[in-house]
């Protein structure tokens, strides 16, 4: 069985105006994926690796565009 | 008590045993947050940290003008951690959002006393506790581009 990875997630959000979100997911995030925090929706663009996995856990880092 | 399976899945407590985990999640009090209420207050002294169970938090500093928010945090994220180090002045306010939310509260007192026992808890909590901050660093710079 497949060790499972929690992927701890950077979202920041195109424009610069907005905080962004630290989430963890249970699934690898994907270009096209919709995710929502602050009440809101947002698609990611773009996805990087921020910081080396280390064990259990991948660093990653997502860029989104606000849906609505 | 914390729920020692949702402790696997938190980044600061990575690389500790499960016997390790069940030691750490004894001393977890757990706490229920109605949605939009504050629960920490910047400039006030800090004694625990937080760990998210369910739902998320919204991070924000008050400057002499106005509120600015620096991040949301969801399940499985911590804050306050600072208070693991010392006891200062917390350096952000926290408020829960919209949906409320479950927190996992860990005590610096009865933290210390457990890493005065078992140091190898410490040095891996230490040690994920300096991942987490430039984790935290790396995406406030990002956030700012």
């Amino acid at each position: 069985m497949d060790k499972a990875i929690v992927y701890k997630v950077s979202y920041v959000v195109e424009g610069g105006k907005h905080p962004g979100a630290i989430i963890n997911m249970d699934t690898e995030p994907k270009v096209g994926d919709i995710v929502k925090f602050d009440g809101r929706t947002f698609e990611i663009t773009e996805v990087d690796e921020l910081m080396p996995p280390a064990g259990d856990f991948g660093f990653l880092h997502a860029t989104c565009r606000f849906l609505g | 008590m914390a729920d020692w399976a949702l402790m696997k899945k938190v980044q600061l407590f990575a690389g500790l045993s499960q016997p390790e985990l069940a030691l750490l999640a004894e001393i977890c009090s757990e706490k229920e947050v109605p949605a939009d209420t504050l629960i920490i207050e910047q400039n006030t002294i800090g004694t625990e940290m937080y760990i998210i169970a369910q739902g998320s938090v919204e991070v924000f500093i008050k400057g002499f003008k106005e509120k600015s928010i620096l991040v949301f945090l969801g399940q499985g994220q911590v804050f306050g951690e600072m208070a693991l180090l010392n006891q200062g002045y917390r350096s952000a306010s926290v408020r829960g959002t919209d949906e409320g939310c479950k927190l996992y509260l860990l005590e610096y007192r009865k933290f210390t006393d457990l890493v005065n026992a078992n140091q190898n808890i410490g040095f891996v909590v230490m040690r994920n506790l300096a991942g987490d901050l430039a984790f935290k660093l790396r995406h406030q710079n990002l956030a700012q581009l």
